[in-house]
């Protein structure tokens, strides 16, 4: 186990210098510097501010110098946020995306298991059908169509949550509802899809023959083996979740990282862009070596190299 | 549990069991249906997409009169055309010729120029020549949009966007069938009077486009790297799945966004219009790109399992290459995984494209997409007034669409899994 | 077995854990009055930035000579308690009052004055508003660096720095006069400068490079050689008294310095902490009504009720939070669940709803303002080069249509730059006839004349907007009003704020979407933006009889002939159409009725020293159902007219 994450380690480091020099040259192909604002500026001071971007180097002088910065944990300024360093950025809002996160997550295993399990186990009834159905529209809307009706009901109609920001428990619940729904969608189709693998298995009949209850055979025999390929959708659905909820940050006006992820992009906003590719890439790997421990952990047999 | 009758291919075996399956099968029609209409769009009595009446602005959905007699193509103008449009590519010629001619006399003039003048001594001395070259071109560049323009007149008049030959051609029989008949906006109208109705027909085409061809371009770069890695195995298949690990980490909406941005760009845009690549063209490719990474693997998978099996030993010993093997024999063996694959990413994509309309970057007006659409709604709801027309149809257009294709994907995995054969 | 139990409850616990740890987010009180500031803000270092979202923060946290009246935007008193300004206009003597101090509780001197206008001014801080300060004495030149000096020239050049040095530190001066200039080529210049009767030869390095490199031989480097400041207008009399010189009578002078890009900061805070360090809230030494609280980057700014403060009895509100929140529907629906009490623009198809409320509410009163809507056209670009082109399509738009139907709050029709409302200047409008039909028959004919009969063979032109509903509506109803009207095809094109401007600078674009607010109320704050190669004219048009009007306007001491001059200067550029106006402002401010000290005014600032709240009005409200708002946030379904 500890040579396979050592190899993860290491999988890492070079995964992370060839997304590093990907983004670098990518952004620099981008028309819009850092250097445009309202004003024409004097070629004098552009040249000052080049200097201060290092923008007046060769792309290559560029490259060593920011790859030095990024080696000794210097993510730089941010262009646009001009009072900010990438790491201050990510400072403030990584937690809010991490609790966001994991709220949504949260609640996507626990209807995306509920709505699988049972759909699998009553295959074919009404229930499958209608629980797939639920479970499908999170992944056949728009999430920021989900997100505006969501606030027209839960807001305006029932009043039971604020309408948007961000400072206690009920600001979190129709946001994390709405970022983990297309996620529920995927684990319910994913546990369903095993849950059946799992049920036409052998030793599941052989539970059944010898008398063991329907629940308990669900519930401690089949639902095990049938939690590993969900386990292994955590990894990149975690991910996602963190870096992908930029719809659901503008829509409840919530401070968090996915917003800063896509603007640094449009923007072109070199160094901020950079440390959320390379946060995106870390949490990635950590997630699906987290993933792999938990492999490893559940089941023996399988050996951690996969 | 049937027996399994002999001789019964996989293929019809799996269209039994799909055809018990009423969602899978619902799904399908409905899709077909989608499809078709999405197809002869221009051939139904609708109101044109981009006609903007400004007094109509945000009606609500209204059956009353049915139809709208509005639709008056100008079918002398476009009788015209032909004729028109023959002369002006005759005078196009002559005054191609001309530019070509005053860019030779510009060319040499610039060989001729000593090596070493400056950018400004240069522009100065040149200009003789190329004031007349840009004139001269202008004009060419004038007479060619001028062709265009006549062709597209009649129709830019009623409301459409540019249309290309098939459209026009139904345009033109749906006026002989309806006459200047169109149904009335039962879908309501937007915050221009455009009519929603014939916006989500219009959408379709271009939102079914984007999810098809994007996918489509992940299928092939997905499938064929995908056995390739399958098929060779061993350090190929190493540095070959390595490689899609490290794209994996690669953030890919940032990506796009990046590549659109870039391409975006005005002088870049530029150029590619004049190739006819527009922001969707850039979108199927740039998305099909990317898409096709867990195509590959799954390709992989399928593959590896695959080309121990007796009949692809029968027929290396027999003597057929690589190529032939991986696409005569392996490849339409893993046709069952790559289909249902195949409708799960279509609407991955499709909701790509909903997200990229959100920010500002999907299709461009005066093309419409279903993403563009229930944007437009969502945004001009608030709490003091819904304009719910706006929001419902778009979405519901869309919504069936997505969950069509998801059950449908759902009911060939179940159809075509032969574990679940079995039962 | 007991191995999977183990791993899912390490699971639960690590999901039940992350959890409890998200919902103990730490509250902070709830603030007395919350308004949403539209987009993030660049910052709060007065020089630095522009836009209105920073200039509602900034004005609430420093106080520059003179503050604006919040009805009239009259000046009225601000860290200047009086002043005298001479008779020809061009002399302005402030006296600082006794009592305005820092929020370390050191007193506001006319020295941190001095070093603040010289900080704004300096090349080296690229203030977006330098060029206001322009007007006093030298400044320009100051401002424009080396570029503006000439020999003779009394000069400060300023040496080098080590490069860990805090960056807003200034290297040790020397002042000295210009002997020469040498061209070295490839923009760079070689100054000679003789001071104390020697005569030492500079080149300009920046500071990492004078470290690493020796200067050539016979030559020193410095950072940079400026006009020498003490040349400028700006001079401290002693600690409580400034005199400011003007380079020509400026009838809106007290006005400019009470803008917040004129208002002091604190040297000792800018230069222990540099840049943009010094604005963290655990840094900043600030002079207005309130200190910085809290900052999280599109979340809010807390401002908290300033102690130091020298009119603090007057100042009400003890807590304010500024939200940054940029989808505008979530910003009505804050408001409409009583999270915050004033929204600045609401969204238009909100707003035409509420406007046709009945009763009318009394939260929502558009009122129009110094502000103009437009569009560029990039002269350089055939076919807008030529006039008549530029004509045709000002005249075939329907201007009415965009404002009656589209906008519906109240804007109006713009056929001129200036806005109405300054007094004693009359608006030079673009020529258009008494019907719309006859605009578009005579835009049809200069088409016709410009080559392009029926908009046949004219090129694709694109319109260029940043991203935003309102613009691409407009975007979209103007390509086809020309579409309609001229036979033409159009497209648009968005793009996000930055690239929009940089697009718009760098001259990418065909037809692009501009506003401009006024910065004072006078018509110099939007015709000076039109010279010949303005910042602001990134049309690629330029004439010389233009420059030359702007440039008399600025000397003239007649304000009447002041305006005269102006009005023909915009004759001029309605005539030649660079720019085609589309419509005037009206803000669209939603103040919760409980809300006092809130008025509608010419330019739409709103300071918050002066907003304070009624709670016994916001009291009853909530015992009162029924009084101008909804008592709960249930829907409120309005019933729209077709």
């Amino acid at each position: 186990m500890i040579a396979m994450s050592l190899r993860r380690l290491g999988w890492m480091v070079l995964t992370l210098w060839v997304v590093f020099t990907i983004s670098f040259f990518l952004m620099r192909a981008v028309p819009n510097g850092p250097l445009s604002s309202e004003r024409n500026l004097s070629p004098e001071i552009e040249r000052l501010m080049a200097k201060r971007f290092n923008l007046d180097k060769t792309p290559f002088e560029q490259y060593r110098m920011e790859l030095g910065n990024i080696l000794s944990g210097d993510l730089g300024h941010s262009f646009r946020l001009n009072d900010f360093t990438v790491a201050e950025v990510i400072e403030q809002g990584l937690p809010i995306s991490l609790s966001l996160g994991s709220l949504a997550l949260a609640f996507a295993l626990t209807l995306g298991l509920i709505a699988g399990v049972t759909s699998a186990v009553f295959r074919g009834t009404r229930w499958d059908t209608g629980f797939m159905l639920l479970a499908t529209t999170g992944i056949a809307l728009p999430n920021f169509v989900i997100a505006g009706i969501c606030i027209l009901v839960f807001v305006f109609f029932f009043s039971w949550f604020p309408a948007a920001g961000w400072g206690s428990w009920q600001h979190m619940v129709l946001p994390a509802f709405c970022l983990g729904l297309p996620y529920a969608a995927s684990i319910s189709r994913i546990s369903r899809t095993s849950m059946l693998d799992v049920l036409s298995e052998d030793y599941i009949r052989t539970a059944r023959a010898k008398g063991v209850g329907p629940t308990r055979v669900v519930m401690v025999h089949a639902l095990r083996s049938a939690l590993l390929p969900v386990v292994s959708y955590l990894g990149p659905a975690v991910a996602g979740i963190l870096t992908g909820s930029l719809v659901i940050e503008r829509v409840f006006a919530i401070p968090g990282l996915g917003t800063h992820f896509v603007e640094a992009a449009i923007q072109g906003d070199y160094t901020l862009a950079m440390g959320m590719v390379l946060l995106y890439t870390v949490l990635l790997y950590s997630m699906n070596w987290l993933v792999d421990l938990s492999y490893a952990f559940l089941n023996p047999r399988i050996s951690a190299h996969s | 549990m049937e027996p399994n009758q002999a001789g019964n291919s996989l293929g019809k075996d799996a269209w039994r069991k799909l055809r018990r399956n009423r969602a899978a099968m619902g799904s399908l029609v409905w899709l077909v249906v989608i499809g078709l209409l999405a197809a002869v769009t221009p051939l139904l009595p609708l109101q044109a997409p981009d006609t903007v009446q400004m007094a109509v602005q945000y009606t609500e959905p209204t059956l009353s009169p049915v139809w709208l007699h509005t639709f008056n193509l100008d079918t002398n103008a476009i009788a015209e055309t032909p004729a028109l449009v023959e002369q002006y590519q005759e005078e196009l010629v002559t005054l191609q010729g001309i530019a070509r001619e005053k860019e030779q006399e510009l060319d040499q003039a610039a060989r001729q120029l000593p090596g070493d003048t400056s950018v400004e001594e240069r522009a100065e001395s040149l200009a003789p020549y190329q004031v007349p070259f840009d004139e001269a071109y202008e004009l060419a560049r004038r007479k060619h949009a001028q062709i265009e323009d006549t062709i597209q007149a009649p129709y830019r008049k009623l409301g459409f966007a540019p249309l290309n030959g098939i459209s026009r051609q139904f345009v033109k029989w749906r006026y002989a069938i309806f006459g200047n008949r169109s149904l009335n906006s039962i879908c309501g109208r937007d915050v221009l009077g455009r009519d929603l109705l014939s916006r989500v027909f219009w959408g379709a085409r271009v939102s079914l486009v984007v999810g098809l061809v994007a996918t489509f371009v992940s299928l092939v770069i997905g499938v064929t790297y995908g056995a390739v890695a399958g098929y060779f195995g061993g350090w190929i298949d190493d540095a070959m799945m390595r490689f899609v690990d490290v794209l994996y980490s690669v953030p890919f909406i940032f990506v796009v966004i990046f590549i659109i941005t870039i391409l975006g760009e005005e002088s870049v845009a530029r150029e590619l219009a004049y190739w006819g690549i527009g922001r969707i063209t850039i979108f199927f490719v740039v998305v099909g790109a990317i898409y096709w990474l867990t195509m590959s693997r799954v390709v992989r998978g399928q593959v590896i399992s695959l080309k121990n099996e007796p009949f692809i030993e029968a027929a290396r010993s027999l003597g057929a290459g690589h190529a032939r093997i991986i696409f005569r024999h392996i490849l339409p063996n893993v046709f069952s995984v790559v289909l249902v694959y195949l409708t799960l990413t279509i609407p991955k994509v499709m909701l790509f494209e909903a997200f990229l309309s959100f920010l500002g970057l999907g299709v461009e007006p005066p093309n419409v997409s279903w993403g563009l659409l229930a944007n437009e709604g969502i945004k001009v709801m608030s709490p003091v007034k819904i304009y719910w027309w706006l929001i419902l149809f778009p979405s519901l257009a869309l919504g069936s669409t997505l969950l069509a294709l998801n059950l449908l994907g759902d009911g060939l995995r179940d159809a075509l899994d032969p574990k679940l054969r079995k039962e | 077995m007991s191995r999977s139990r183990l791993f899912f409850g390490l699971l639960a616990l690590a999901l039940i854990l992350s959890l409890g740890w998200a919902f103990s987010g730490n509250q902070m009180p709830p603030a007395d009055f919350t308004f949403v500031n539209n987009s993030e803000i660049k910052g709060v270092d007065p020089a630095k930035v522009n836009g209105s979202p920073e200039g509602n923060i900034v004005r609430a946290l420093f106080e520059g000579l003179t503050r604006w009246h919040p009805e009239t935007l009259e000046p009225i008193p601000g860290i200047a308690e009086r002043w005298e300004i001479s008779d020809d206009g061009l002399v302005y003597t402030f006296h600082l009052r006794e009592d305005a101090k820092w929020s370390d509780g050191s007193l506001v001197t006319a020295g941190d004055m001095v070093y603040s206008l010289r900080r704004f001014l300096g090349p080296r801080t690229i203030a977006e508003y330098a060029y206001l300060g322009w007007c006093i004495k030298n400044a320009r030149r100051y401002s424009l660096a080396s570029s503006s000096l000439k020999v003779g020239d009394l000069v400060e050049v300023e040496a080098n720095l080590p490069v860990d040095a805090i960056n807003t530190l200034r290297g040790e001066l020397v002042h000295g006069k210009l002997v020469e200039i040498e061209e070295l080529g490839n923009d760079e210049k070689a100054f000679v400068v003789e001071h104390d009767g020697k005569q030492t030869r500079y080149l300009a390095a920046d500071d990492a490079d004078a470290i690493k490199q020796e200067p050539p031989a016979d030559s020193r480097w410095c950072r940079q050689v400026l006009l020498d400041f003490r040349e400028v207008g700006i001079e401290e009399i002693d600690s409580r008294t400034l005199r400011i010189t003007l380079e020509s009578p400026t009838a809106y002078f007290l006005k400019l310095v009470g803008y917040y890009p004129f208002a002091p900061v604190q040297q000792r805070c800018v230069e222990k902490y540099g840049s943009p360090g010094w604005t963290k809230q655990e840094n900043i030494v600030s002079n207005g009504a309130f200190t910085l609280g809290f900052r999280r980057i599109r979340d809010r700014i807390r401002l908290i009720k300033s102690d130091t403060y020298w009119n603090r009895e007057n100042v009400r509100l003890n807590i304010v939070d500024a939200l940054a929140i940029e989808a505008r529907t979530t910003a009505v629906n804050l408001y409409m669940t009583d999270e915050v009490d004033w929204i600045i623009s609401v969204p238009t198809p909100s707003l035409k709803v509420m406007l046709k409320a009945d009763p009318p509410r009394n939260d929502l009163k558009p009122a129009p303002f110094l502000g103009v809507y437009y569009y560029m056209l990039n002269t350089t670009r055939k076919p807008l080069d030529d006039l008549r082109v530029r004509r045709a399509l000002s005249l075939a738009l329907d201007r009415e249509e965009i404002t009656s139907i589209l906008l519906a709050a109240g804007e109006v029709p713009a056929l001129s730059l200036v806005p109405p409302g300054i007094t004693g200047y009359q608006a030079q409008e673009t020529e258009v006839h008494d019907t719309q039909a006859k605009n578009v028959a005579r835009a049809q004919e200069l088409l016709a004349e410009a080559g392009f009969p029926k908009g046949q063979g004219f090129p694709r032109l694109d319109i260029l907007y940043n991203t935003d509903e309102a613009h691409q509506s407009i975007a979209e109803l103007i390509r086809k009003q020309w579409q309609r009207e001229l036979g033409i095809s159009i497209k648009t094109r968005s793009e996000e704020w930055a690239a929009c401007q940089s697009s718009q600078q760098q001259m990418r674009y065909n037809v692009a979407r501009r506003a401009w607010i006024g910065d004072y109320t006078d018509p110099n704050t939007f015709l000076d933006m039109f010279v010949t190669g303005g910042d602001q004219n990134n049309t690629g048009w330029g004439n010389p009889d233009y420059d030359r009007l702007i440039r008399e306007a600025a000397l003239e001491t007649d304000p009447q002939k002041r305006m005269r001059l102006f009005e023909e200067a915009e004759r001029l550029l309605m005539e030649e159409l660079p720019i085609v106006p589309i419509y005037f402002y009206v803000s669209k401010n939603m103040v919760k009725p409980y809300v006092r000290g809130f008025y509608n005014n010419l330019q739409d600032v709103h300071p918050l020293s002066n907003i304070w709240i009624d709670r016994e009005s916001k009291s009853n409200e909530f015992t009162n159902p029924g009084i101008g708002k909804p008592a709960n946030n249930k829907l409120e379904l309005a019933k729209e007219q077709p």
